[in-house]
Order: structure tokens, then sequence, then C-alpha cells
């Protein structure tokens, strides 16, 4: 993670709670290559503690950064530092408003709902302003299927990916192949065995000396 | 380490009298050895004797740094008189008491902190009180921290841990407090304009300026990393043990005040200084310790990490049940009972959520406590989000907003608790799921989808969510926040278009320890009926010896 130094300034001394940084913090998350989630809790934390200065489209930019990586707690983590009355029904301000369809979105996601998710998405507008969020979430989907398919009807993974022909497929995953005209058949990564969880026990030799002393003795 | 903290205090025994009751004239005689200015005393009227005789015994320890006496002062007497005195009331103020302590300012911001204490635990304070509370804790911060006040003062380790905690637990109380109050109609525009200042009175970046500057201050950073690198480490001779102290203790409440904003890995990452592990200061106080553990397993807990969150909440309960309790009637042991019940309904959350083998007694209690709630939580359906949410409602730390609410809406707890249980939900599935996998090594999926009566396309995904929820992060080494990834699910498999290859792993069974065990005990069984027939013989021998002339008689 190339983390420039100023930045590791803020993060690791007290200037975390310096109002005046953050400026800086907001330009460093909003680069669209940078994914640093220290750097997006720490500016989650400062809008949490200042809610004046709390900025919607860099709040928004943030969670359909950590949209992206659904498979870990990222999302939820920023989630837990937003203000705590935009996730329910009644509250219909703009933050409320772009906080809850990207929460409904992580929702499909998390569920494996891969379908509905995209549904959801052609839906909401902000998201399109992100170029890679679409190519890099099709990875990450990629990924979760794998984790447990070998193979998959075609159809069906187009669905899930949104897209529409094996070039694109291939794009992200060189090594599929289209089998029978109908199956994508997924060559075996290391991730895709079954793991066979070995128990090995260890006995300490200390353990044994109450025994063998015993058996001396009344052996002798 | 001063070895004064290691032993109970030997005046403890004097406290009581015949019939194991405190005895309240015990201060008296303390009293009549002291060097006590009278005209001043009687200026005080209207307090009780054993309380005036406290207070002079109280502040003369302090002056004289009498570690052992201001110990039992602190930790028996204290609690004794207000029970007695005070159990629905306020103690005196700071300045009823001034006379008796020759209005030494600095023994009345260490007694008046003792007095809001006891205000927040036994009463419901005003507003005003908060604030003046808050003010008096402003100048002991400032005693201790910018001008040095005491720099050799031994307190008692459970006082420097209570002011930390108490710190926190009022600022915690107060934004509550302020929750509450900006929705209730009723109240007045004055309160209403105060309260919805952040910079006026209690406000988060207070209470982090103190902790870190505590911190800070403390040099536990320089202390600890040294050691690491094997050198003796001059600052630990040089920090006085307060500071050390509430160095220590500053890094719970970083972790505590982090945890009750939501905000898990930074709760964490404040961690980072102290090893649960070690014999550090925070073993010496029980209530420490067992926060820690519960703060920090929450916070495993909320990052998915259920394996070291049970981890976490196992070792804090065995601590418990291991230890020796402080005494019954104090502040203390009402916070460890409580965390540990706490941390029981959370133990019940994750090993729901990630069945893992527990120890044998933890897992005894466990049912004891839960037992039906348990299977219940293992099925799909409302009851057991119920339990859930519940469990979380009770078990959660008094989540807070750092700023008065923006909007009526606002409430903390039931947001955490929303994002929880939208979490648990896309969960619920696994345990069924499970046991039906378990029964084969491969199926269709249809078959799958008939036993579970969830239509095809759907167990599909399932299935996928399945394996990703069972991957999580655990600790192995260093900082709480590393670890590396594992999986928590005994049954592996994978989907070849159709149909399920399955692979269950089989927790092997642990036979040498329960070997071991019982060829021990075999052996000791064996030694008694040996030793016990060896002396049986040699009683028989010594009888045959008492009466030799029957058997000569019979031989001949």
């Amino acid at each position: 993670m190339n983390r420039p130094e100023s930045i590791q300034n803020i993060l690791k001394t007290l200037d975390l709670y310096n109002k005046e940084k953050i400026p800086e913090l907001e330009r460093y998350c909003s680069n669209t290559d940078t994914y640093d989630f220290t750097a997006f809790t720490a500016l989650m934390k400062i809008y949490q503690i200042n809610p004046e200065l709390l900025n919607i489209d860099i709040v928004s930019l943030l969670l359909i950064k950590a949209l992206v990586f659904f498979k870990e707690s990222d999302f939820i983590l920023l989630a837990h530092l937003l203000p705590p009355y935009v996730l329910f029904e009644e509250s219909n301000d703009k933050l409320s408003v772009s906080t809850k369809s990207l929460y409904s979105s992580y929702k499909a996601l998390n569920n494996a709902e891969f379908t509905n998710f995209w549904t959801i998405i052609k839906a909401n507008d902000s998201i399109k302003t992100l170029d890679s969020f679409e190519s890099n979430v099709r990875v990450e989907i990629l990924k979760v299927i794998q984790g447990t398919c070998h193979s998959l009807s075609k159809d069906l993974l187009f669905e899930y990916l949104n897209i529409s022909s094996m070039d694109e497929l291939n794009a992200i995953d060189p090594n599929a192949e289209l089998v029978e005209g109908d199956i994508v058949k997924f060559h075996n990564t290391v991730e895709q065995e079954p793991k066979l969880a070995s128990q090995t026990e260890s006995v300490k030799f200390e353990d044994f000396s109450k025994l063998f002393a015993h058996a001396a003795a009344t052996n002798s | 380490m001063s070895t004064v903290y290691k032993e109970e205090p030997e005046e403890l025994d004097d406290y009581l009298s015949a019939d194991g009751d405190y005895d309240l004239d015990h201060e008296a005689l303390v009293y009549e050895e002291l060097d006590v200015d009278e005209p001043a005393i009687q200026e005080v009227k209207d307090l009780p004797t054993p309380i005036r005789n406290f207070i002079v015994v109280f502040y003369q320890s302090f002056v004289d740094n009498n570690a052992a006496r201001l110990k039992t002062c602190y930790e028996v007497s204290f609690n004794k008189l207000s029970e007695k005195f005070y159990k629905n009331s306020t103690w005196p103020t700071a300045s009823d008491i001034a006379p008796l302590v020759s209005n030494d300012a600095s023994f009345l911001t260490f007694y008046t902190e003792m007095y809001y204490r006891h205000l927040h635990a036994r009463l419901q304070p005003t507003l005003e009180q908060r604030s003046a509370a808050l003010n008096n804790y402003v100048e002991l911060f400032n005693m201790l921290l910018v001008q040095d006040v005491f720099p050799q003062l031994d307190l008692p380790i459970s006082w420097c841990w209570d002011i930390i905690d108490e710190f926190i637990y009022q600022y915690n109380s107060f934004a509550l407090y302020r929750e509450r109050a900006l929705k209730d109609e009723s109240l007045s525009e004055e309160e209403r304009n105060i309260l919805s200042q952040p910079s006026q009175g209690w406000n988060c970046y207070g209470v982090f300026n103190v902790l870190y500057s505590m911190l800070a201050k403390s040099n536990i950073a320089e202390s600890s990393r040294s050691k690491d690198e094997g050198e003796a480490s001059a600052s630990e001779y040089d920090t006085p043990h307060l500071l050390k102290y509430l160095g220590h203790f500053s890094i719970v409440g970083l972790l505590r005040v982090h945890s009750i904003l939501g905000d898990f890995t930074l709760a964490l990452d404040s961690m980072r200084e102290l090893d649960l592990s070690k014999k550090a200061p925070l073993t010496m106080v029980p209530a420490a310790h067992i926060s820690a553990y519960y703060y920090v397993g929450f916070a495993y807990m909320m990052l998915r990490r259920y394996v070291d969150a049970i981890k976490m909440f196992s070792h804090g309960l065995m601590y418990v049940s291991r230890t020796k309790q402080p005494h019954s009637k104090s502040v203390q042991y009402q916070t460890v009972a409580r965390k540990s019940d706490q941390m029981y309904a959370l133990l019940a959350i994750c090993v729901s959520l990630c069945p893992v083998r527990l120890d044998e007694s933890l897992h005894l209690s466990l049912r004891d406590r839960y037992g039906e709630r348990l299977t219940t939580m293992q099925q799909p359906t409302k009851s057991a989000l119920a339990i859930f949410s519940d469990l979380f409602v009770f078990a959660a730390p008094k989540f807070i907003n750092p700023n008065a609410p923006e909007s009526p809406l606002s409430d903390s707890l039931a947001h955490h608790l929303m994002l929880f249980l939208d979490d648990v939900e896309s969960v619920l599935f696994m345990p069924t799921v499970r046991s039906y996998l378990k029964l084969y090594t491969s199926m269709h999926l249809s078959k799958l989808a008939s036993f579970t009566e969830i239509e095809e396309s759907r167990l599909r995904e399932m299935l996928m969510l399945y394996n990703l929820k069972s991957r999580q992060k655990k600790w192995v080494s260093g900082e709480l926040l590393s670890g590396e990834e594992v999986t928590s699910s005994d049954v592996d498999f994978y989907l070849d278009g159709d149909v399920l290859h399955i692979n269950e792993t089989k927790a092997g069974r642990r036979f040498s320890d329960w070997f071991l065990r019982n060829i021990s005990r075999l052996y000791n069984v064996q030694d008694t009926i040996n030793s016990s027939s060896k002396a049986g013989q040699e009683r028989r021998s010594n009888r045959k010896q008492y009466k030799p002339q029957r058997t000569e008689k019979q031989a001949a």
C-alpha cells in the first residue's frame, strides 16, 4: 500500500482529530485508485465527531469503494460510523437516501443475491460516477462463485456477473473455458479444493514422566 | 513494584468487631493518635462522628502517603460508610468538610471525585451536577498531568482504575442523558441550548485529550518498546507508579470510548501498547482485566472474527471463575458480575454463529443459562432473530452519539443493532444446511432443495454464501488486528454443475489426554490399595506378636 508519508503521519498521531487535516485526507480518499481502509475509517470518524463537516459525496464514494470488498467487513464497519438516523425508513434527507440505496445493494451482495444486486445498481445513478466499480465488483463476485463452483451454466454465470459474452468473462478470468456449449468450467485453483483439516495430537514427553516413574518403581 | 499491593493491609482485621461486622469505631482509635486541630473540627457540625473520624484519618494517610491505610480507607471504609449513612443521599460536599482537612485543595479535588462518583451511582444527577463533576475532573487531571502535583503519591491501584473508569462512565452517561433529554419535549429552552452546544461541557475531544495525554505522560510506549529490545528501561524506574497505572488504564479507556462510538478497528488498534497476557498492572484490578476482555471480544465480534471473540470471552470468563473476587459490596464486584453476564450472552451469540468447541465447564454454564435459546438460535426463524436482538441489546456497550443528535430519529443502539441483525439474518440458514450436508458425500442440488424446501437457484446462491461466510480472520500473534484467514466450518464442499461433492472433516478425538489422566488415576488407586493392604498386613503381624503363647501352644 503506497500511503504517502503525510497521510501516515495523520493516521498514526493525534492529527487524526485535527480538523485542519480534513481536506488533505479527503483528497487522498477520493482518489479513484486509493483503497486505504484505515484512512477511510479515520475520515468517517472525523465526520462522526464533526457532523457539520460531513461531505455527502465523499461518504457515498467511500461506501461505494467498500462495496467492492463486500467479502470483508469493510462496508459494515464504515456503516457503523454513519450518523445513527440515516438508515431508518423514515429519514429522507439527501444523505439518508443515498446511503440507504447503497446499503440495499450491499445487502444484496451480502446475501449472494447477485442478479438482484445488478438490478439495484442500474437504478442508482451515483454509482456510475466511479469507472472501475463495475469491473472490480465482477472480479470479487467471480471469486465468490469460484469458491464454491467448479463449473456453472453459462447463462447463470453471465447473469451473476452482468456480462453477455465469453470475451468479457475471459477478460476477468483467462482460465475459464466453455465446455459442451453450455457450461463454463473453472480450472481448479487452490481455493477450490475441499480442505481437509487434519487434527494431529501432540503430547509432551513430560506428561509421560509420571507414568514411566511409576512403571519403573513397580517393576524394580 | 511496591509490595504493598500484594498483601492485605494488616489493619483490615482490626476493622472487624467480634461478630465480623464493620467496626465503625476503629477510625476513632486511629483518630485519637493523630494530632488534630480541634477548634477547626468543631466548626463542622452535623457530621456523624464516624464520618468525621474517617475523613480526618483519610486525609492524614493522604498527606503522609501511608499506602496501606490509604488503601483500607478507600476500599473498605468508604464503601461501608456509604452503605450505612449515605445509602440514598450524597456525602457532605467538599466545602462542608474543608475545615477538617485544612482546606487542602488537592485532597478536596480527589474527595470531590469520589463524591460525584457516589452521586452517579446512587442517584440521578442533574445537568448542573454533571457539569460540576466535569469541572472537577478538569481540575484533577490538570493537577496530575500539567502541574505534576503528585510525583510520588502512591494511590491504591484500584483507585487509579476507578478514576479513569468513572470518568468514561460519566461521559457515557452524559451522552445518553443528552440523547434522551433532547427528545423530551418538556425540556426547558435553556437546558436545550446548553445540551446542543458541542464545545460546552462533556465532549469527546475533551475525553480523548485526557486519555491520550495520560498515555503520553506515562511513557508506556517507551518502556514497553525498550523492554522488547531487552534493555533495562530507565523510564520504568523514573515514572512514578501513579502515572504508570493511569497510563495503562487509559489504554483500556480508549478501547472503551472507541467501542461506544462504534469504531471497532480503532478500538483494537489502541490496545497495541498493552498485552493482555503479560503480568501488567491491568491484572491486579479484576474489573479492569474483565473490562478489557469484554471490549476486545466485542470488537472482534463486530469485525465478524467470531473465533477470536470466543477465545477472548472464554479467557475472561475462566479468569472470573478462577480468581478471588473483590469484596462483594464494592462497585468493582458489580462491574465484574455484570460484565461476566454480558460475556455469557455474547458467547451464546458467537457460538451460534460459529460453532466451536468450548471448555467443558464453560459449555455447561452456557447451557445452564441459555440452553433452550441456543437451540432456537440455530434455526432460520423470526424468533431466532428476536433472541439475537435481545441478547445484543442486553450485552452491548452503551453506544453513544458524540454530539447532540441531528435528528429526532437518532438512536445509536438501534443503528448498530440493525446493522448487526442484518448480518446475522444472512447466515441463519447455515446450521440447517450444514446438518444436511453432513449426511452425504455427494448429492444433487435438487435433492438438497427438496430437503431444505428452498428453491434451487436460491439454494445455489446460499451455498456460495456458506463458503464465503465460513472464512474469517483468526489472530495468530502480534497485534490484535492482525490475523490469517481460516475456515470455521467442518464441512467443505464444491458444486460441479448441479452436483454437490461434500467432504466432512471429523474433529479427531483427543485420546492422549484422557488416557494419561485415567492411567494416573488407576495408579493412584493401586497405590492406595497396596499401601492399605500393606498396612493391614502389618497390623495383622503386629497382633500375632502379642499372642505368642497361643500359637506356640497350637504349634505344640
